[in-house]
């Protein structure tokens, strides 16, 4: 923390400098607090320390190009932002309603798989900020297991970049169903282990219950979405209410409570990711049915040649060539695509003027919204309580900024 | 004689099926002159319509409020720059009503005049869930938004000049500081 030169106002008030680099402040957001003894009297964000530029560099690349830029923006949900530009994409195409099944099972565990591991890390850090370190272990290796499996599939733990137009970049292995299987297997009985260190925890309990409370109108005032929309009491979940994926085949409920306080968010997660794993397990049983189908669309306009076609045939070669150096061209127009990331409704934008290149690409980071509340919630809260509202929004600094 | 005025209504039933309910677009137009549906491909099939700046704010606050079908939930305010248009400077803004899970998107256009910033009415003293976003297109855009209580950059430092996203925004790199001339170099 570093002190402002001029630390005390005229009322006899201090200024103190929460971040950019303080560890509960999640990345680098910076928080201007103005305090009373311990009590905050206004809070004021600053942020754009970890501006990338990233809707300007997509728009100087292909459609395909760009897909391994939206990795970055929510780094710790790296397969949603994939998903949703993809399927901002596909619109584009009109190709939407045309990806095969296979292709769509496997995005709806990986989305799945994401979401537990996002929560995991907001879990362990939630946790940790309020003095817990045990939990923040434990989460770390659950996540472990989910990195593994994203490992297994592309090769790389994080930025997999995954998805492609039209489907998947490449079938996922063998072992892959039977990665996942352990880890269904496993998963509910460690998240009754995280319960049984944190739900009942008297400290915990202080530390989060009436804390933060952010009422229905207030929620839906601010332009929340995701579980802190939910643990205000609106049932309102991309997954459900604007299915895509075929996630409306699937059976589970959506987590949602009245309270609107860092406890009710903190059990919507923790039941989220119960749900996530049933989601999975039914995921997995219809991959292992769908054993050898298709995982990419057949569309020349957008998916490449197979590489075998490409030795034999010169056509072939020359529509690889194009793809890959011209790209795909769409019709212009404008196309919207909501997924429902671990942080709540993340969305991508597309507007194209009929060129190789988008337009204009917006991303709609739910972190950027969600937070716009926190001055609100933690002015007149303790200045401890701060830590805990921000956990518990879960803000991903690298969404927010762009 | 008797039997006629029924048999007379039942034929008309039959032969005229009843007008569809007016959609919420045309309730807009309807209400706010100057707005339209604009000729462009929403390959999102999401009901657009355009308003004209002066009735944006009345318009949002209309959907929210009024409107039979209750778009309760401000989605995203985003801008886009379209250089060759008579009025470059696009905001768009995309609502979601929980009764209907239906969702809309307004847009509105404004020119800008010489180097004077394109004014657009702020909604976000009717709407706080605007607030944050409308500073991102001013940062980002340049569109200044009239009565918005907090209207800063908010991703580039206060003292950047231009506004980024802009299409004669040049994307290019950095000039290199210390640039070693072939000369120089030896």
């Amino acid at each position: 923390m570093v002190m402002l030169e001029d630390t005390r106002t005229e009322s006899g008030r201090m200024v103190l400098n929460m971040g950019p680099q303080h560890p509960s402040t999640h990345g680098v957001l910076r928080l201007m607090l103005e305090l009373e003894g311990e009590n905050v009297t206004q809070c004021i964000p600053d942020m754009g320390y970890l501006h990338t530029g990233i809707e300007k560099m997509s728009e100087a690349r292909n459609y395909h190009q760009a897909l391994v830029l939206t990795d970055r923006i929510d780094y710790l949900a790296p397969i949603t932002n994939n998903l949703s530009y993809i399927m901002a994409c596909e619109k584009l195409f009109d190709v939407g309603d045309k990806v095969p099944e296979r292709a769509q099972v496997v995005r709806v565990i990986l989305s799945e798989l994401t979401r537990i591991a996002s929560h995991l890390i907001w879990l362990g850090t939630h946790a940790l900020d309020l003095g817990a370190m045990t939990v923040f272990m434990y989460c770390w290796r659950e996540r472990e297991q989910v990195l593994d499996i994203m490992e297994n599939i592309s090769g790389v733990r994080m930025m997999t970049s995954f998805m492609r137009i039209g489907g998947l970049v490449a079938d996922v292995p063998d072992d892959f169903a039977g990665l996942v299987v352990d880890f269904v297997r496993v998963m509910p009985r460690k998240i009754d282990e995280y319960e049984t260190l944190l739900s009942r925890n008297p400290i915990f309990i202080d530390r989060t219950r009436g804390v933060g409370v952010i009422t229905r109108d207030g929620a839906l005032e601010y332009g929340f979405s995701g579980s802190c929309l939910r643990a205000s009491g609106v049932e309102f979940d991309v997954r459900v209410n604007l299915p895509y994926c075929g996630y409306e085949t699937y059976d589970f409920d959506v987590a949602w409570s009245k309270e609107g306080d860092v406890y009710a968010r903190y059990m919507v997660r923790m039941r989220e990711m119960r749900e996530s794993v049933r989601i999975i397990d039914q995921g997995t049983k219809r991959l292992l049915a769908l054993k050898g189908a298709a995982i990419r669309l057949d569309d020349p306009r957008i998916t490449f040649p197979k590489r075998e076609k490409i030795h034999s045939s010169m056509e072939s070669l020359i529509h690889h060539f194009k793809l890959v150096s011209e790209g795909p061209v769409p019709l212009p127009g404008e196309a919207y695509a909501a997924v429902e990331s671990p942080r709540g409704e993340q969305a991508t934008y597309i507007m194209s003027d009929g060129s190789n290149m988008p337009h204009r690409v917006r991303f709609r980071g739910p972190s950027f919204y969600n937070l716009q509340v926190l001055q609100h919630t933690i002015s007149g809260g303790l200045i401890a309580d701060v830590v805990a509202c921000i956990g518990s929004i879960d803000i991903v600094l690298g969404e927010i900024d762009r | 004689m008797v039997q006629q005025p029924p048999s007379e209504g039942a034929t008309e039933a039959s032969d005229e099926t009843p007008p569809p309910p007016p959609t919420d677009i045309d309730l807009v137009i309807e209400r706010f002159p100057g707005s339209f549906v604009p000729s462009w491909r929403y390959a999102d099939q999401m009901p657009t319509v355009r308003v004209l700046p002066e009735h944006i704010r009345q318009a949002i606050s209309w959907l929210r409020h009024e409107c039979p079908t209750r778009f309760d939930m401000l989605v995203d305010v985003g801008g886009s720059h379209w250089p060759d248009r008579v009025e470059p400077f696009e905001v768009t803004y995309i609502l979601h009503s929980m009764t209907t899970n239906a969702r809309i998107r307004v847009k509105c256009a404004v020119a800008s005049h010489g180097d004077e910033l394109p004014v657009i009415p702020s909604i976000a003293l009717i709407w706080s869930a605007a607030n944050w976003p409308e500073r991102e297109i001013y940062d980002m855009f340049g569109v200044e938004f009239t009565d918005h209580p907090d209207l800063r950059r908010i991703l580039t430092p206060n003292d950047w000049e231009g506004h980024p996203l802009r299409k004669d925004f040049p994307l290019g790199e950095e000039p290199v500081e210390f640039y070693r001339t072939a000369s120089a170099g030896a």
